[in-house]
């Protein structure tokens, strides 16, 4: 994190590609498969990939960035679907609690809003309360939770991130007493 | 890079490589790692991790970072070129300026400058000598009886030869420091004879003719002389 917030400033300061190269390309690969997600083609990926360094020569050395990972995830998702725009095409792009940023308050419970949970848990839908219970509590994978449960992995995996939502949306209900 | 190490995530993940473990901590860490998230889920649509196109995309970001750099070296070449270029025309141009100034606007310059140097050839004036002393040459291998000396002794004869001098037209033909040595025999008419001159010891040297013609005028019109041969030095002074 330290060599790139080092590496953002250097390369706002002198333009050097060479910088900027350093700090995009560990992210290619995952950035590909964001892009796959969208254009479910290879090229235009690829494509995508090599559009979206493109236009962060520009943006990074007009905007002061803290948080890159983020801000890049944000970029390259906007990235993608003004391309699909642009191409007008009609592309069914499922939105997940997963786009809203990151959560890692989520994983740190600490005992008293444990209860909470528990609380909350029991208000969830009779599939997202299980796969949540399986998933979180009981850490099963996703294949595993499918053959458990029988439900289809994609909607295992649906179950979970909604499960999650409402959750969070549950226990902040009743922490702020809204 | 921990996205290297979670592309290889992904791949395991997708050919069924990873413990049951492993895949729910890839899953749980994917929820909270939107990007991560999407792209597992990408990845799965593709339904493979292709190490090799990924490998060909890294080159085209090589290529176009490599890109820049041509470029930067050669604007760089190119501005450095035209910067030479520039400052040679425009000193091109002012020698071309002063030049035209010189000859057109001050035209008098020229002689003015002519006439410095003159005044600097002037201001370096040499210095003739205007004395001259005369000694005896006291040689081994002639006997000293044998030596001959002026009648009139040494003194007078250098009283004489500083006298009978011709300082206003020879001059020139001296310099102060220079010394003649001055050999000759002594003739019946005790008066010396086949003198040889000789400048600064060194045989060879040319002595001014005018010079020499004027020390053998000196020495026939000059006092008689005991001894049958003589030598004397002739020295200039300031």
């Amino acid at each position: 994190m330290r060599d790139e917030k080092h590496l953002l400033e250097e390369y706002r300061k002198t333009g050097e590609l060479r910088l900027l190269g350093k700090l995009y390309e560990p992210y290619m690969p995952l950035l590909y498969g964001v892009c796959y997600r969208y254009f479910n083609d290879r090229e235009k990926s690829e494509d995508a990939v090599m559009g979206v360094f493109e236009s962060l020569i520009v943006k990074l050395r007009q905007h002061e960035v803290t948080n890159f990972k983020s801000w890049l995830y944000v970029f390259v998702r906007n990235y993608c679907l003004m391309e699909l725009r642009k191409s007008k095409r009609a592309v069914m792009v499922e939105l997940e609690e997963n786009m809203l940023g990151e959560d890692p308050g989520f994983d740190q419970l600490n005992e008293e809003r444990l209860t909470l949970m528990e609380d909350c848990l029991a208000t969830l839908s009779e599939e997202q309360h299980n796969c949540i219970r399986l998933f979180y509590l009981e850490q099963h994978c996703y294949q595993d939770i499918a053959e458990i449960t029988g439900y289809d992995m994609g909607k295992v995996k649906s179950y979970i991130q909604n499960g999650k939502r409402n959750l969070k949306i549950c226990m902040e209900k009743k922490t702020y007493g809204k | 890079m921990e996205n290297n190490y979670n592309i290889i995530r992904i791949q395991k993940y997708l050919l069924g490589q990873l413990s049951r473990e492993e895949m729910h901590d890839l899953e749980r860490e994917a929820l909270n790692d939107p990007l991560l998230g999407d792209a597992l889920e990408g990845y799965r649509l593709q339904e493979d991790v292709n190490y090799g196109r990924l490998s060909l995309l890294q080159q085209r970001l090589a290529k176009r970072i490599e890109g820049q750099r041509k470029e930067q070296s050669r604007f760089y070449f190119t501005s450095q070129r035209l910067g030479i270029a520039t400052t040679a025309a425009v000193l091109f141009v002012v020698v071309l300026v002063l030049f035209w100034m010189r000859h057109t606007m001050f035209p008098a310059a020229g002689v003015d400058e002519q006439e410095k140097e003159v005044q600097i050839e002037l201001s370096n004036e040499r210095t003739w000598p205007t004395k001259l002393s005369i000694s005896p040459i006291v040689s081994e291998e002639v006997n000293s009886s044998a030596a001959a000396r002026p009648v009139i002794g040494w003194a007078d004869f250098g009283e004489y030869f500083q006298k009978e001098f011709n300082w206003s037209v020879l001059f020139s033909a001296t310099e102060i420091g220079d010394h003649y040595q001055i050999s000759f025999e002594i003739g019946e008419l005790s008066k010396p004879s086949n003198p040889i001159i000789t400048m600064n010891g060194k045989e060879g040297q040319n002595v001014n003719e005018r010079l020499k013609a004027e020390i053998v005028r000196i020495l026939n019109a000059g006092p008689l002389w005991r001894g049958s041969a003589g030598s004397f030095e002739l020295e200039f002074l300031p």
